[in-house]
């Protein structure tokens, strides 16, 4: 049994707790919960001194619930960063059911990043899975319900995976401990779980197709944790794994590619992510100790800002209702401290000299250069055109300007769209987040002193600045002579989720070729005798049930409430019985 | 600003880079960040249109029960 009063300080335990507190308090106290909670994680993470390890004995395992190390660390201390800036976006806007999800999601990322073992990390997975899926659910729309049951199909067939993996290496190394795996089944099983999560084309479909669909505040969480943990996963199991070197890439150009065909603003950053997750691939690929400072460097800025990035584009939504580019535009003037706030985070994103990205990022192409992948920079480089292209030029341009230019200075009098106002705490998360990206980007010892080995490097050089500003330059000018053909268009682009949003439908209607569609011609077909006639009524009268049901309501699966209930008290009865087994 | 002006001051940024890099010395040949910046947008944007025009590209009703309204929906909270 446990007896470690140090477990006490695990971070994840004041997330997790607050998840079922805030389901019962009053509204005002979770507001509270909301931000305390994550703060004290990030106490949390500060008080346990690097090299910490419990563990706790479970069956036949020693369990190591929680190891902190020094690449542990920095992922732990930026996931509870981004939990009081997500927290606090949130104030406003969030249920009671989606405050629960965000904690319970928040607080299972940080018990994946501690977990020195297998079982332990597996167990945080999956309810990181579901929890995120039902911040999904939480928009309540058929679209979100939809979107939010791919994304958990996904999800579920990569939990699996790796726990096929997990096994796997068990049964053929008899460790369960979580460190650098060998080439082989198991590590390849694990491997491939890691790449779904860390959405990794073509295994990453379910990315932009779900994180737009969710609540404003519910995007800025996910956007924080899920494929950050899988970085995380990939640096500790699979640092130096060349394949990832060539994924990082193809993942970095692919992002960029589709972000310049998208309409939706939270789509088109869900791209982004893919594209910027993909230098911390490559990173990790490497594998040199200034790779892997690199992926962790660019893992913290990159959640600051692309959270930022995605609280602008909520607060757009929010105030207009609106999402698409191509019904939205000349609402600067009637936004401008959003427009600010989010121009910040694009100067982060797109390595603006000064601002976060700038030290982050170029830590990943320094890797790349040190290691003399001469290509790899080059590509790298122009990833990051794409990303300035789109983050800080397109997507502000169709958003806040587009035709209509800056739009009318006050009032709404006049022009299509309403522009409602923007809660003081959504601004407020965004300054924070600003000033978080502006402080890194003047100080990078701030970060560079939390990476996981010593870090010999200087952001700040004439050259490399001069360097960056040229392109930068030279992509605004290269920018507004193309802008003609960047206008978004009402469309949208089919990615590899159309193997399974319309390829059986394709192939259902191939097969019902020649068959007529018309309806059978009416005759009252004797009913069976007893039993089997009460069967078939019953199987009817069920059937006509979940027909009906509210089309706005959740989807089925989330509707057999009895059975759900069983198998939770089932599953926590064996989890009890198993802690107190002698 | 019209596209002549643009192209003006495209050309004009190009000759200030060029002789900034010829007194740093830190580029791999001088202009190498106007070539990466402006060639790189240019790749970027023609063969992801490209890609789009001939691939990718659908109406937006193409998944037909995923077409959002276009109404100014209410996404206040409580």
């Amino acid at each position: 049994m446990v007896s470690d009063l140090t477990l006490l300080l695990h971070p994840a335990l004041p997330l997790l707790l607050a998840a079922v507190a805030v389901r019962f308090v009053p509204r005002v106290v979770g507001h509270v919960l909301m931000v305390a909670a994550p703060l004290a994680a990030l106490a949390a993470v500060f008080a346990l001194d690097l090299g910490t390890s419990v563990e706790v004995g479970w069956f036949d395992w020693q369990l190591e619930v929680l190891r902190v190390d020094g690449l542990a660390r920095p992922f732990g201390i930026i996931f509870a960063i981004a939990g009081v800036i997500a927290g606090t976006y949130g104030i406003r806007t969030m249920g009671r059911n989606e405050r629960a999800s965000a904690l319970a999601y928040a607080g299972a990322a940080l018990g994946v990043v501690f977990a020195g073992d297998l079982i332990t990390f597996f167990v945080f997975w999956e309810v990181k899975a579901v929890a995120s899926t039902l911040l999904v659910l939480a928009r309540r729309t058929p679209l979100s319900g939809r979107a939010g049951m791919r994304y958990l199909y996904m999800h579920v067939l990569g939990g699996k995976l790796l726990l096929a993996g997990i096994v796997w290496h068990y049964t053929a190394t008899g460790s369960m401990a979580f460190t650098g795996f060998e080439v082989s089944t198991g590590g390849v099983l694990i491997l491939l779980a890691c790449l779904i999560s860390a959405a990794v084309p073509p295994l990453h479909a379910w990315l932009p197709d779900a994180y737009p669909e969710a609540t404003v505040a519910g995007t800025v969480f996910l956007s924080a944790y899920t494929t950050k943990a899988a970085v995380y996963a990939l640096a500790r199991g699979f640092a130096g794994w060349e394949v990832l070197v060539y994924l990082g890439i193809a993942m970095a150009l692919y992002g960029v590619v589709y972000a310049v065909l998208e309409n939706d603003i939270r789509r088109l950053l869900g791209y982004h992510i893919i594209s910027q997750v993909g230098y911390m691939v490559a990173g990790v690929g490497i594998g040199t100790q200034l790779a892997i400072n690199g992926a962790t460097a660019h893992a913290f800025a990159h959640i600051l800002y692309k959270g930022l990035l995605l609280m602008g584009a909520g607060a757009v939504i929010y105030a207009t209702g609106r999402s698409k580019m191509s019904a939205l535009g000349g609402i600067a003037n009637r936004m401008r401290t959003v427009l600010v706030l989010y121009l910040i985070g694009a100067a982060s994103i797109s390595s603006v000299p000064f601002f976060s990205g700038f030290v982050a990022k170029e830590l990943v192409v320094e890797g790349a250069y040190v290691d003399e992948r001469i290509w790899l920079v080059i590509l790298l480089q122009i990833a990051s055109v794409g990303t300035f292209l789109h983050t800080g030029l397109k997507l502000p341009y169709g958003a806040w300007f587009g035709h209509d230019g800056l739009g009318p200075r006050t009032n709404d009098e006049g022009h299509r769209i309403h522009v409602g106002a923007v809660p003081r705490t959504m601004i407020v998360a965004m300054g924070l987040s600003a000033a978080l990206n502006f402080g890194i980007g003047i100080a990078p010892n701030l970060l560079y002193d939390l990476l996981p080995y010593p870090v010999d490097y200087s952001a700040y050089s004439v050259g490399k600045v001069l360097e960056k500003t040229q392109i930068l330059v030279f992509t605004a000018l290269a920018f507004f002579l193309l802008l003609d053909q960047l206008h978004a268009k009402a469309m949208v682009t089919v990615d590899t989720d159309w193997l399974y949003r319309r390829l059986p439908r394709t192939v259902a209607t191939l097969a019902r070729r020649g068959r007529t569609d018309r309806d059978p011609v009416e005759s009252p077909a004797a009913p069976d005798p007893a039993p089997r006639g009460r069967l078939v009524a019953a199987r009817t009268a069920v059937l006509a049930r979940v027909a009906s049901r509210d089309p706005d309501g959740p989807p089925p699966v989330a509707a057999t409430w009895t059975l759900g209930s069983v198998l939770l008290g089932a599953a926590v009865v064996i989890l009890l019985v198993s802690l107190v087994w002698p | 600003m019209n596209t002549r002006n643009l192209w003006l001051t495209t050309a004009a940024a190009l000759a200030v880079f060029v002789a900034l890099d010829l007194v740093v010395r830190y580029a791999r040949f001088p202009g190498y960040g106007a070539l990466i910046g402006f060639g790189g947008c240019v790749v970027i944007v023609v063969v992801s249109k490209w890609i789009g025009k001939v691939l990718l590209e659908r109406s937006e009703g193409y998944y037909e029960h995923d077409v959002a309204p276009d109404v100014q929906e209410d996404l206040r909270g409580e």
